[in-house]
């Protein structure tokens, strides 16, 4: 399982997924949406994961 | 997976061009692409003062950053300007945040509060009208934005927007029917009234995605928050729109803005007159006796 952490909205979840893309299509998130940050180091969206990997999303859109 | 031109791990995947980047990469494409449209626009000059407007999220943080490395280039006087419109529970979130960073820099600062200059907060207009928010909001900063920058003598006024912020205007503008707004372009700053401070975005052709990821890999410090207006603004709308067309074909963003720019001097032309005057009530220049900040405070 992979921890899912959404960084703006303080939330978490649980998903399995082999690579980010797989997270992404999952959630159904696009890329433009978030930055991906593996472990505390930015990746790309085909970066590999694996068991007990923590991916944080970081929201891209500013509002303000 | 692996940089382009390096062995180190990629941090991100250029979509648009194919291209993956490890983080010193990353920074160099970036930098190099920010130093050469300031050069080929010529969007300052030497010698010349510019005010920047930081609101301490990370399109203007960056934007003054990259500023400062410009600086070691030619010289050239900057000065940042904070505006603080008074949203409680977020403003003073980023404008610790722009403080901070500013400091840092070694970018000397101004705040300019609504409370301070119209003697209300954004947050008292707003109780019974949150769709307005963000109009309200925008005319007035802007305003105060040429005031001040135009006391400090600035012959430009930079701002961080960026390709995303410039994409969505483009669509909004067009979507509402305004087109005086949708003709005006940056240009019309500079030709209109000589009250107006020059206006350049040496972001406009950056992905917010990009800046989002050069903030965080140079460690720059700036608030993440969402104003709490932002939710009711048609602006979220046209940004998932243009984000799910730029996911379906890379480079839709790019296109968008370059194509509007294209046509831009031709729309210049034919709906932007060639001056204009002043308001009756506070002298700043409008293309109605009375300029919309006068009209959104009663005057
Ligand atoms: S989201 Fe709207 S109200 Fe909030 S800072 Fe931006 S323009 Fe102003
Ligand atoms: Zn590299
Ligand atoms: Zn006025």
């Amino acid at each position: 399982m992979i921890k899912v952490i959404f960084l703006r909205d303080k939330k978490s979840l649980e998903i399995e997924a082999e690579n980010v893309s797989e997270v992404f299509s999952k959630l159904s998130l696009l890329k433009e949406e978030y930055v991906a940050i593996k472990n505390g180091k930015i990746v790309c969206e085909d970066e590999s994961l694996s068991k007990g990997d923590t991916l944080e999303l970081f929201t891209v859109a500013s509002g303000g | 997976m692996k940089c382009s031109r390096c062995r180190k791990d990629a941090i991100y995947f250029q979509r648009q061009s194919g291209q993956y980047y490890c983080g010193d990469h990353f920074n160099t494409h970036f930098i190099k692409k920010f130093m050469r449209g300031v050069r080929e626009e010529q969007l300052i000059k030497k010698n010349e003062k510019v005010a920047v407007a930081v609101s301490g999220g990370k399109d203007s943080i960056t934007l003054a950053y990259l500023l400062k490395k410009l600086q070691q280039r030619y010289p050239f006087q900057m000065e940042a300007i904070i505006i603080d419109e008074g949203i409680s529970g977020y403003r003073n979130l980023t404008l610790d945040a722009a403080k901070a960073q500013l400091e840092m820099l070694e970018i000397s600062y101004h705040i300019e509060s609504f409370k301070d200059c119209f003697d209300r907060t954004l947050d008292s207009f707003e109780k019974n009208n949150k769709e307005n928010a963000c109009s309200t909001c925008g005319v007035l900063r802007r305003y105060l934005l040429n005031k001040k920058a135009r006391e400090l003598s600035c012959t430009k006024l930079a701002t961080g927007h960026n390709l995303d912020d410039e994409g969505q205007s483009v669509i909004m503008n067009l979507m509402r029917g305004d087109i005086i707004r949708f003709s005006r372009g940056q240009n019309y700053y500079k030709k209109i009234s000589d009250k107006f401070v020059e206006r350049i975005k040496p972001l406009r052709y950056f992905l917010e995605k990009e800046i989002v990821i050069f903030a965080l890999n140079n460690k720059l410090i700036f608030d993440s928050s969402e104003c709490p207006y932002a939710v009711y603004a048609m602006r979220g709308e046209v940004r998932k729109f243009l984000d799910r067309m730029e996911d379906l074909r890379p480079t839709t963003k790019y296109s968008l803005l370059s194509g509007y720019d294209k046509i831009l001097p031709t729309l210049n032309k034919c709906f932007i007159p060639e001056s204009i005057g002043a308001c009756k009530v506070c002298g700043e220049p409008t293309m109605d006796g009375v300029c919309m900040g006068c009209k959104i405070l009663g005057k």
